[in-house]
């Protein structure tokens, strides 16, 4: 099984959670799961389980803000939404990440 | 998420459990109605769901942490790094916790005297409504006089009291015991324990009924006299007591922890007032307690009161000119000057952790210059300023609750040897432990402390400049100015906290001093004290009491080793004692607030003599007066010359009360010196003494001057007066010079705690001196080095460094001295024959101040100016 051991990682799934919530109403968890795979088509699997302690910690450092609310089918859930500080964290991000990509685009071109 | 839900996260980790829980169960549960629906089995669906999710019970723990776990372990993380710091300066980590320890050790200790008697309430009902009533005695300045059963009444018919209650401590004679005892008692009105709101354990209180003379034969006990006389014995009412000879009825007995009007007050009888007694105006000799209405402030009740008095006045201008009522809050009655003196004992202990704060502020400011590198590594791996603050602050806590830890157990100690050193006769003094609130204290000041002394390095220290802490490869010594700058400030502060405490302490040595060397105006030395009284049924009335003492006092002076024996009424004077008006023959009679009183005691003819008084004019008694002979005096020296000025007072004659009374003219036979009878501080007022046949009086104190050590004779003395009268009571055993020590005990205990606090600063104030010196040299080992290479003489080397230390010390001694006399005002009151602005005190401590300090820096200054020039610049 994958596991999440690097930051970059870490920060990857972070932007991937940002992003999607940046477009959307708020979500839970399951949904955001969902979301990730339908919209990767099923090559962004993630261990569905670490994406809760990502949700929380993005809570806590206040990108995120939780609040119960009731699902389609009238259960429960804590749903997801970005804040003001978490757009501008998905701003940098963004810019970091197509940084990093554009860098390993080129040293692969180069070599 | 705020730090208040993280810590109530804390508390209810199972509810935590319960919602983060529930939205992973939600998730599942979703998974698995999609694998359902998606055509998988049962079985199949949920082994994919717990598959994807990866373990449920993992994830869970994870996204716990990231709520508390993170901010927990952050705290535990800083707890452990904060250990491993202190126990790596292990050095520096003794020395300071001792310094913070000694001070939060004193601090503790005084907060725990202050709290158990001053600050707690008195265990009577509501005892904030609870005041004394005294008659204002403006004619001789004296607020809390006593007052007469008339002005009690008067005092009455008032709107703010809701009840006022009167009493007088005197004492008994218990005569059932196998060896006659005195118990000190109080004759009370019936309903003083209602307005003290006390009811007794057992039993009644008393009865108007029994406030009739023919009738009071009942008593009250106290619930400690029970106990030990009595054996608790529950069926004790009823029974009967033999008190002064007189057969009384156990009618009640009082709680345990019931005192009034004093600690030793052990038995109560009712006030039963013949009727003249009663009816006199003008005999002095009642307390009176009240209890306030609700709603009514103890200021209303102190004008409405100073009203009845203006009104009395008006209305009895003989007995009442020159009166009015004075109200005390019970408190303060009872607690007295020593709230002003814990207090002031508490602003000394406070400074005292002040400048172990400094101290300790200092050494890890020192320390944190050598720990520049550690910190600007750690900033450069992303920990952020308010993070490494937060670190700091961290280890300063730990550092204070360790020394929080061992100052409570200096208090422990020391408050055993604090109730040594209190004035005996201090209230609630038993009451003196360290409880919760004093361990709150505590802790409250240990972390206040830490925060205080951990507040200038962790500020400091996480300012540092990257870049330029790490180019410096760690070469500590270029501290910065700006360290060097609050090092000194710090210093300057210390040696001036040091100075305001010493001059304090100066101050009140130097008045203790010279009420120390006060003489008295008679023997002090070698002089037993016993009071004896002798039994009624054997010795009834006046000349036969007077007898028994003449006799005893002749079988005394032949016990060898006696040098002589006397006998007077009392030794001393009570702040109210025994006094009386009185007319001087041929002068006009003064306006009545104008009259003075004078004390009247009852003497053996020879007790001046034994008492070495001096005779200033005329001749002592002479043994042969009687109450047939002309009633003659002795009057003291302030009296001869405020009412006969320049004139010849021997023949002179005086009566007391006014002009018309019919008490016999008293003719003036001599005139001897002052004495200083209450207490040392004071300065006589008129003193009459009359010859004991003519005045006779039952309980005398016997003075016995001895050769040596008068505790010798006390076995010799009891046999003697057991030998006169076989059932005589003798109580108050003392020597003179205990009795004026007793007297000094309060200014004793002030002097040698403010003087102990003050050494203790000074002793800090020196290691700090000693520390700031220390570190500064090392980190300048270099230049100093440059410096003897470049052909310094030691000498000169010394005297830089020393200078330096000195120049700090100046500074903080004229900031400290400057503040000392602005602070000294509020030690005024407590000063005798010495200014506040004492420039002779203030020359000593600064003296004495340099002294320490020069000392304390020449220490470490040696140590580097006999560095190898060498090893000095390689040093590193």
């Amino acid at each position: 099984m994958r596991k999440h051991t690097n930051d970059r990682l870490r920060g990857t799934l972070d932007l991937l959670v940002l992003k999607i919530l940046s477009t959307r109403r708020p979500m839970h968890g399951y949904g955001i799961t969902l979301l990730i795979e339908q919209i990767s088509e099923d090559v962004l699997r993630l261990e569905e389980g670490s994406l809760y302690p990502a949700l929380h910690r993005m809570t806590q450092s206040g990108w995120l803000r939780s609040e119960w609310g009731a699902s389609e089918h009238n259960r429960r859930a804590r749903y997801y939404a970005i804040t003001a500080a978490g757009r501008k964290q998905l701003a940098d991000e963004e810019k970091s990440w197509v940084r990093l990509t554009d860098a390993v685009a080129r040293v692969l071109r180069f070599t | 998420m705020s730090w208040t839900s993280r810590l109530k996260n804390l508390f209810r980790p199972n509810q935590l459990d319960g919602e983060v829980g529930e939205e992973l169960r939600f998730h599942l549960e979703a998974r698995l109605k999609d694998n359902l629906a998606a055509g998988m089995t049962p079985a199949e669906a949920r082994q994919d769901a717990v598959r994807r999710f990866g373990g449920q019970v993992l994830a869970k723990e994870k996204t716990r942490d990231a709520d508390i776990l993170v901010w927990l372990d952050t705290l535990g993380q800083d707890i452990r790094y904060a250990f491993r710091n202190l126990r790596k300066n292990a050095g520096v980590t003794t020395a300071a916790a001792l310094s913070l320890a000694l001070g939060i050790g004193a601090n503790t200790a005084i907060f725990s005297a202050l709290h158990a008697i001053v600050l707690r309430p008195l265990a009577y009902k509501d005892p904030a409504r609870l005041a004394r009533l005294w008659l204002d005695n403006r004619r001789l300045g004296l607020h809390e006089d006593l007052t007469s059963f008339p002005n009690y009444e008067d005092w009455k018919k008032n709107r703010s009291f809701l009840d006022l209650a009167a009493f007088v401590p005197t004492d008994t004679i218990l005569t059932a015991l196998e060896e006659p005892a005195r118990l000190p008692d109080a004759v009370v009105t019936s309903n003083l324990f209602s307005v003290l709101g006390v009811p007794p354990a057992l039993g009644r209180a008393f009865t108007m009924e029994e406030e009739q003379p023919d009738r009071d034969n009942v008593v009250i006990l106290g619930h400690g006299l029970w106990r030990r006389q009595f054996a608790s014995d529950p069926s004790i009412l009823g029974k009967i007591l033999e008190l002064d000879g007189k057969p009384c009825q156990i009618v009640g007995v009082m709680p345990a922890g019931f005192v009034f009007p004093s600690k030793e007050t052990q038995l109560w009888k009712p006030l039963a007032l013949p009727p003249a007694r009663r009816a006199n105006r003008g005999g002095f000799f009642l307390s009176v307690v009240g209890r306030l209405k609700p709603g009514v402030a103890m200021e209303q009740a102190r004008a409405e009161m100073a009203g009845i008095g203006a009104q009395l006045e008006a209305q009895y201008p003989d007995f009442s000119k020159g009166y009015g009522v004075w109200v005390v809050p019970l408190l303060d009655q009872v607690v007295g000057s020593m709230r002003q003196v814990l207090f002031v004992l508490l602003g000394a202990v406070a400074f005292v952790l002040l400048i172990a704060c400094v101290n300790v502020a200092n050494l890890l400011l020192g320390r944190g210059v050598a720990r520049g590198r550690e910190i600007a590594v750690r900033a450069a791996l992303g920990a952020g300023r308010t993070r490494l603050i937060r670190q700091l602050l961290t280890e300063s806590a730990v550092l204070s609750m360790i020394a929080g830890g061992i100052g409570l157990a200096i208090a422990f100690w020391s408050i055993r040897g604090l109730v040594l050193l209190v004035p005996k006769d201090l209230p609630r003094l038993d009451e003196v432990s360290i409880d919760a609130p004093v361990l709150i204290f505590t802790l409250l000041v240990s972390l206040l402390a830490g925060i205080l002394f951990g507040m200038a390095p962790a500020l400091r220290i996480s300012r540092v400049d990257l870049n330029e802490t790490l180019r410096e490869g760690g070469r500590s010594h270029s501290g910065g100015k700006r360290v060097r700058y609050v090092r000194s400030g710090l210093t300057i502060a210390e040696v001036a906290l040091s100075m305001i405490l010493l001059t304090g302490a100066g101050l009140m040595l130097r008045s203790l001093l010279s009420l120390q060397s006060i003489h008295p105006g008679f023997q002090t030395e070698n002089v037993l004290t016993w009071r004896i009284a002798p039994s009624r049924v054997k010795y009834p009335a006046g000349p036969a009491v007077a007898n028994f003492y003449s006799d005893m006092l002749r079988r005394l002076q032949s016990i060898p080793g006696v040098q002589g024996a006397a006998a007077i009424t009392d030794v001393f004077l009570s702040s109210t004692p025994n006094s009386g008006g009185f007319t001087v023959e041929g002068h006009p009679s003064p306006p009545p607030e104008q009259q003075i009183e004078a004390t009247i005691d009852s003497i053996s003819p020879n007790y001046f003599r034994v008492m070495g008084v001096p005779l200033i004019r005329g001749s002592f008694f002479d043994g042969h007066e009687s109450r047939d002979t002309t009633p003659v005096m002795i009057i003291n020296e302030t009296m001869a010359k405020r009412f006969w000025p320049g004139e010849d007072v021997v023949g002179r004659r005086f009566k007391f009360g006014d002009a018309n009374s019919n008490s016999p003219w008293r003719t003036i036979i001599g005139v001897v010196g002052d004495m200083r009878l209450q207490g040392m501080e004071k300065a006589a007022r008129c003193e009459t003494f009359a010859a004991m046949s003519q005045r006779p009086a039952r309980g005398m104190t016997v003075v016995i001057h001895t050769a040596s050590d008068p505790v010798r004779v006390v076995g010799m003395v009891r046999d003697t007066v057991r030998s006169v009268d076989k059932s005589a009571v003798l109580f108050e055993r003392s020597t003179i010079a205990d009795q004026i020590g007793d007297s000094l005990s309060q200014r004793r205990f002030e002097t040698i705690l403010l003087g102990l606090f003050s050494l203790l600063a000074l002793i800090l104030a020196a290691i700090g001196i000693y520390g700031v010196v220390f570190q500064s040299v090392s980190q300048r080992i270099n230049e100093i080095g440059i410096r003897v290479a470049l052909g310094a003489s030691k000498n000169s080397l010394l005297r830089m460094i020393v200078g330096e230390a000195l120049l700090l010390v100046s500074l903080g001694a004229v900031a400290g001295g400057f503040a000392a006399f602005a602070l000294s005002r509020t030690l005024s009151s407590f000063l005798y024959s010495v200014t506040a602005a004492d420039p002779l005190t203030y020359l000593a401590v600064a003296v004495l101040l340099s002294l320490s300090a020069s000392l304390a820096s020449v220490i470490p200054a040696r140590r580097a100016t006999s560095v190898d020039p060498l090893n000095a610049l390689r040093y590193e």
